[in-house]
């Protein structure tokens, strides 16, 4: 497993271990910046790697980008106003001083 | 260039959802090439275990080709033909093949502890059932028993679930275990031709 830390950008390839990666901890640090397409490429890299080999991550990922979507729709559609009647009887509790 | 590429069935990439056209025609990177963003991603031989699928593909490859870790890109690429050896079976063939070698990096591994015994008993095992019961007792017997026992039940475990990917990621990691980051790439290189003589793949094209 990767012991010094996330992956990281910036060395030179002889620097290189073969077997660097991300565990499962650290994907659910990285999945938002992964699923947005914002990490460094190694580190995109491994993150590719290590979703070939764990199907429980696979699933994480998707939820993940299923909630993103979901969140963006609220969003796009902006949140339903509550219908007059509930505003009307909040205000008449409020100016009851309830 | 010819290389390969594993793909979801139906010829869709696996991270980026594409929808690979037809053999033979072309597919263009849109922008400059970007390691796991833009590109036609491809695998080398020896890149070839990190990146198990459903289905191998060869690629024929255009333009200069960016070599990263594990992967190459180039800037255009162009289905060939599918490696129609690459099958369920034989993904199943080579997961078990895996997991035999990591049950041979756990005996090794006992031999070094001094648990004679323990070693002589998992290498007795005949079946990958057996690997993975035996593996699981010695672990609860043993004190102190070594990492490569666990990972070996393990192994033995994916291999018989379908997990071909994981049966060699364990497979590497075992010989990590036993003999550093040299004995994981000599596990990787070890799956890379693996799949070169079972798949009659090319090499050095």
């Amino acid at each position: 497993m990767h012991k010094s830390g996330l992956p990281h950008d910036g060395h030179s390839a002889g620097e290189i271990d073969p077997s660097d990666e991300v565990t499962c901890q650290q994907l659910v640090e990285l999945v938002t910046d992964y699923v947005e397409g914002a990490l460094q490429p190694r580190t995109m890299n491994h993150v590719e790697e290590h979703l070939v080999v764990c199907d429980f991550c696979v699933t994480y990922v998707e939820q993940m980008r299923a909630t993103i979507a979901t969140l963006q729709g609220l969003e796009k559609h902006g949140s339903p106003e509550p219908p007059a009647s509930a505003l009307a009887a909040l205000q008449a509790r409020r100016a009851a001083g309830a | 260039m010819i290389a390969y590429k594993f793909l979801r069935a139906g010829r869709i990439g696996p991270f980026s959802a594409f929808q690979w056209p037809e053999p033979g025609e072309r597919v263009y990177a849109e922008r400059d090439l970007a390691a796991c963003k833009r590109g036609v991603h491809a695998c080398r031989p020896s890149d070839l275990p990190w990146w198990l699928a459903d289905e191998l593909w060869e690629v024929e490859l255009d333009g200069p080709v960016q070599v990263d870790e594990h992967k190459i890109i180039a800037p255009s690429g162009r289905l060939r033909s599918q490696i129609e050896g690459w099958t369920p079976a034989c993904a199943q063939e080579y997961a078990h093949a895996c997991a035999w070698r990591a049950h041979e990096r756990a005996v090794q591994a006992l031999t070094r502890a001094g648990h004679q015994h323990g070693a002589q008993q998992l290498a007795a095992c005949a079946t990958l059932h057996d690997v993975q019961a035996v593996a699981r007792r010695l672990a609860e017997d043993i004190p102190g028993t070594p990492i490569s026992v666990r990972i070996a039940g393990d192994g033995a475990l994916c291999a018989l679930t379908g997990a071909p990917a994981a049966s060699a990621y364990i497979a590497a990691h075992a010989a990590k275990r036993l003999d550093g980051t040299a004995g994981y790439a000599a596990e990787r290189a070890w799956q890379s031709h693996w799949l070169v003589e079972r798949l009659g793949l090319r090499v050095g094209h």
